[in-house]
């Protein structure tokens, strides 16, 4: 039987052979699908449950910026963890050895820092007011007491005349808030005063619906001309940058008027107010057309202080805060810094004046608007600080090498031409003074009381102590403080503005308490959350809280080593 | 009555202006906002004052202050002046050294020019007047132009003649010597250029009355009377356009309406006065008619009101004329107010014509006068054939005075009878401006005749005005004492009353 098989010679193999083969290979195809699919079933399914949800002002975050209203705005000490500035308490509040603790940084050197800040060579003047100061003080804030209109809550510009621009507003804002922090009045009348004059600014009839006109009557709040008569002549970027500047300072002092501050600007349209490159706007009307003109407004030093105005409300004003384009003039060794926008082409002077340095450092500690934890003596804002320190040596120079007291910038003056321009340089000549039109007038030079008491607050040297000796009781205790002191003899500048008193105040406010600006506490602001669910706020360009990559950046220029003569 | 308006206006709103400035003066914490009222604008800083100027946006930063200004360079010198007419002329684009400055009474359109001790101001006629501080008697004056000087006469100080004007404006230096001193040096730089900016302002920026040569932008629309041949400048007599009744300045617009610069002064005043006497018989023509309207319509009403002295009213002020002349309430009034209205505008007319009279009078004494006003017999003689003329004209048919005023332009003047037919028919239309010129064609006087027999005619116009007032008066006070009959009862002595006022306490 076994022969029989061998002998065929063919061995044939069974049917299960080739089942099982087929077994086998479905096995194997079949765990290959297996395994493929549950790879890809991996890989796949995976993918969709590690998705990363997006968190409204995340990084992640592409939704316009109309829904970022409640982002915070970010700071040096919410982005860097750095507790904030604090804001001191009143005057009358603080205990004898506060000043004892101040951190002065009086072993710092002084120069740039490798963040562009800057460390000025003097120091600010910091301690309790005088008898003198305090008298000074109050005759000052007494020009506010007779020159607030009882109908409006506005205070005149000049004297009993009954016109007001913002700018002069704001230096009733400063005056009051000054009086409050000194302790001349007590928080009743500082909120009825602020409430009420917040309360008219609100209602007060716009330029063509756009911005605040340049000038208000302030018995009636009615918009008027340069003529105290029913009209309009357009806005001020200027104006309306020291507004904002002193409306920040309330907010952020004081946050139960906060909510009025808001809706006070939550009423104007700045769609033509700040240009993409962040230039300043002002508007005039023709005067043939009567159309609204928009021309760039402000040159070197006003023109940044301003456009911190609106950078502490998150605007973007940055070539505005830009120095360029300027140039320097050699006057006493010093080069004094002026804009370098040619009159003959833009038909606007480069008046180089003490007060908006002054303002800038006062006000703002010569800080940029994101800077809420540097100390005093250390200046964010490095450039601006450096070129007030030119600015307050030339006028220290001049003093030494003539004899003439110096403390120079735009005031009233009694009689014709009412106003001038009582420069450190301008349209090409050293110390010159110009009325409003152009014309020299070197008789109306003067000793500035508001330059005078700014210089003494910011610069504590033996020249300020002698312009402090020179201004503090040049007042009128009926009417307030003298305009200042005229250079060549003539006597007092007798007319009494807000502007001096209320810069007069803040530089007595200054010593007591350092720079104006304190730290905004709150979370977010009405300011950026109004009108989310509108179009308002992308019409009007209303801002949203400013990050980090809207910072005003830190510059440095090339720093004076020696005199230039 | 019409003309007197705007003049008497002129005086009620300088009187409150003025009444205002003292009132502000007397706080001395109040802050002149005047200066920038919209009334104190006088001049359009947008008409350029010469080729090239522009007007500019002045940098302002406060609450108030002028808009605009205009600035430019003409004959040498940089200006700049404000819409108040405040203005700066110098050599030197900077206004800042040799500055003429010219200062202009707020709200009226008269300006003073200064540098140094110099002032030049616009008299009424339209002449520039000199004043140099501190000048006495002997004082002696120079006008120097590099190494060469000549001495001017004394009479700078006085309305300058058309020589003088011209020789200061030439420029140079003007010298004060006080015997071998030299007691002033003023540069007359820029003075050519505030003495035709002074007449441009009085004169409303009318560029006709700039002088020759100066260089003015083409005329455009409203300008085109440049063109017109009255307002050429000539060295010959024009009849005077003064613009009467455009604002609210009235008589000061009147008096200080200017002069072109080159014109004789002489015949200038003639013409001027006959206008204005031509004036001030339709005046008094317009009150008599009004006098005898009312007291016809009202003439019973009026019975009972005494009348007052006419005494008393002539040394009424001229303010007070102002109200009482207004016609509006007049059939209201009664009828001594009325008179003494009438007799107050009376006694202002007389003042009038005295002032009319004075320039003439003034001119002799300065000078100025080809000859004196005093009638030598031949010009009285003439006079009276003129006042004979005068006379008969009045009663003369008016086809034979139309027929007479042909013949003359046809004849004398040369005109074809188309032209002097339609110049006639102007004249009709035209009574009180054309007619004196039609009058002075057809019988040109000796100018020194003017004054005497202009106050011939307004005197007789006045005899009759007064005539008719004082019957007036007779006829009421007759009527009156006719009327009045006190009682016995109505006398009180004076004892008994103070009694019964003790009593009554």
């Amino acid at each position: 039987m076994q022969q029989n098989q061998s002998h065929n010679g063919k061995s044939r193999r069974g049917g299960g052979f080739g089942t099982g083969v087929l077994i086998a290979s479905i096995v194997v195809l079949s765990g290959t699908i297996y395994a493929i699919g549950s790879t890809a079933k991996t890989i796949f399914l995976a993918q969709e449950e590690e998705i990363i949800p997006i968190i409204a002002g995340s990084d992640l975050d592409q939704i316009p910026a109309l829904m970022r209203g409640n982002l915070p705005s970010v700071t040096t000490s919410l982005k860097h963890g750095l507790p904030m500035r604090e804001k001191p308490p009143r005057m009358c509040e603080m205990n004898e050895d506060y000043f004892e603790k101040l951190d002065r940084g009086l072993e710092q050197p002084t120069g740039y820092t490798v963040r562009n800040e800057y460390v000025r060579q003097y120091r600010d003047r910091r301690g309790f007011l005088n008898e003198r100061e305090m008298r000074a003080a109050k005759v000052a804030w007494h020009y506010f007491e007779k020159f607030t209109q009882e109908t409006t809550g506005l205070a005149n510009s000049v004297g009993n005349y009954p016109s007001t621009t913002l700018w002069d507003t704001a230096s009733y804002m400063a005056g009051a808030t000054a009086a409050y922090e000194l302790c001349l009045i007590e928080k009743p009348e500082f909120d009825k005063r602020m409430t009420q004059l917040l309360t008219t600014i609100k209602s007060l009839e716009l330029f063509r619906k756009e911005m605040p006109n340049k000038v208000y009557h302030t018995k009636t709040g009615a918009k008027v001309d340069y003529t105290n008569k029913p009209g309009e002549i357009g806005f001020s970027a200027l104006d309306i940058g020291r507004f904002l500047v002193w409306m920040r300072i309330l907010k952020n002092r004081y946050p139960h008027l906060a909510n009025t501050i808001d809706s006070v600007l939550l009423k104007w349209d700045f769609a033509n107010t700040v240009d993409k490159e962040g230039l300043l706007f002002g508007a005039y009307v023709d005067k043939e057309t009567g159309e609204t003109v928009y021309a760039q407004e402000g040159r070197l030093g006003y023109e940044e202080y301003a456009a911190k105005g609106f950078a502490l409300w998150g605007f973007k004003p940055l070539l505005a805060h830009r120095a360029e384009p300027f140039l320097t003039a050699s006057i006493f060794g010093i080069q004094v810094p002026y804009d370098g926008r040619d009159p003959r082409v833009f038909h606007s002077q480069n008046y180089v004046v003490t007060e908006s340095y002054l303002q800038d450092g006062l006000e703002l500690g010569f800080d940029l608007p994101h800077d809420d934890t540097s100390p005093e003596w250390l200046h964010s804002d490095g450039w601006r600080a450096e070129f007030a320190d030119r600015i307050y040596q030339v006028q220290e120079n001049r003093w030494r090498r003539t004899g003439f007291m110096t403390a120079r910038s735009e005031h009233n003056v009694k009689g014709p031409p009412y106003f001038t321009y009582d420069t450190i340089f301008s349209d090409g000549y050293p110390w010159n003074t110009v009325t409003p039109r152009g014309d020299y007038v070197p008789d109306h030079a003067a000793v500035a009381a508001k330059a005078a008491l700014g210089l003494w607050a910011l610069w504590e040297t033996e020249y300020t102590d002698v312009l402090y000796d020179a201004i503090i009781e040049l007042y009128d205790p009926e009417n307030g403080m003298y305009e200042g002191l005229y250079e060549r003899g003539q006597g007092r500048v007798a007319i009494y503005t807000a502007n001096n008193n209320g810069i007069i105040l803040t530089s007595l406010l200054h010593k007591v308490q350092g720079t104006i600006l304190t730290p905004y506490t709150g979370d977010t602001e009405v300011w950026y959350t109004a009108f989310r669910d509108q179009d308002v706020r992308e019409r009007r360009q209303y801002p949203d809280p400013p990050q980090e990559s809207d910072w005003l950046p830190a510059l440095r220029h090339s720093v004076q080593t020696q005199a230039d003569f | 009555m019409r003309n007197l308006t705007p003049i008497l206006t002129a005086i009620a709103v300088s009187f409150g202006t003025m009444t205002q400035a003292q009132t502000q003066q007397t706080d001395p914490n109040i802050v002149d906002q005047a200066p920038f009222a919209s009334e104190n604008a006088i001049i359009d800083t947008s008409i350029p004052f010469a080729i090239g100027a522009r007007e500019a946006q002045q940098s302002l930063r406060g609450a108030f202050g002028w808009p605009t200004f205009q600035e430019g360079l003409v004959q040498g010198v940089y200006f700049r002046f404000d819409p108040d007419g405040y203005a700066r002329f110098a050599p030197t684009p900077r206004l800042d050294t040799d500055v003429f400055e010219v200062i202009c009474r707020p709200r009226t359109y008269s300006c003073m020019g200064r540098k140094g001790a110099l002032s030049v101001i616009l008299n009424s006629r339209g002449q520039m007047q000199l004043k140099i501080d501190d000048v006495q008697t002997g004082d002696r004056f120079f006008v120097s132009e590099g190494v060469s000087e000549i001495e001017v006469p004394e009479r700078i100080l006085q309305p300058l003649e058309t020589q003088l004007e011209l020789l200061l404006s030439s420029g140079g230096d003007l010298i004060v010597r006080r015997g071998d001193n030299e007691k002033d040096r003023i540069s007359l730089s820029g003075f050519l250029a505030v003495s035709a900016y002074l007449r441009w302002v009085a004169a409303r920026q009318d560029y006709s009355i700039l002088p020759r040569g100066w260089p003015v932008p083409n005329a455009v629309g409203s300008d085109a009377s440049v063109t017109q041949a009255s307002t050429w400048q000539s060295p010959m007599p024009q009849p005077q356009n003064f613009p009467t009744g455009q604002n609210n300045l009235g008589q000061t617009q009147f008096q200080q309406a200017p002069q072109p610069l080159q014109i004789q002064v002489q015949p200038t005043i003639a013409s001027s006065n006959q206008s204005e006497v031509d004036e001030v018989k339709s005046e008094l023509k317009v009150l008599r008619e009004l006098l005898m309207d009312r007291n016809q319509t009202s003439q019973a009403e009026q019975q009972n009101v005494p009348a007052q002295p006419a005494q008393t009213s002539q040394q009424a002020g001229m303010a007070g004329s102002i109200a009482q002349l207004m016609p509006q309430n007049a059939t209201q009034q009664p009828v001594s107010d009325q008179i003494a209205a009438l007799q107050r505008a009376s006694a202002q007319i007389q003042a009038d014509l005295q002032r009319l009279s004075q320039p003439v009078q003034h001119q002799t004494q300065t000078g100025l006068a080809q000859t004196t006003l005093n009638p030598t017999p031949q010009v009285q003689q003439t006079e009276k054939v003129m006042q004979a003329a005068e006379q008969s004209d009045r009663v003369v048919d008016p086809a034979m005075e139309t027929a007479k005023r042909l013949q003359y332009l046809m004849t004398e003047i040369g005109l074809d009878a188309k032209t002097a037919l339609m110049l006639i028919q102007l004249g009709e239309g035209e009574p009180q401006g054309n007619q004196a010129i039609a009058t002075s064609v057809e019988r040109p006087q000796p100018q020194e005749q003017q004054p005497v027999f202009q106050e011939n005619v307004v005197a007789e116009i006045l005899q009759e005005l007064e005539n008719d007032v004082l019957k007036q008066q007779q006829l009421k006070t007759s009527q009156i004492e006719k009327e009045i009959v006190m009682t016995e009862e109505e006398f009180v002595l004076l004892s008994q009353y103070f009694k019964s006022v003790v009593l009554d306490r």
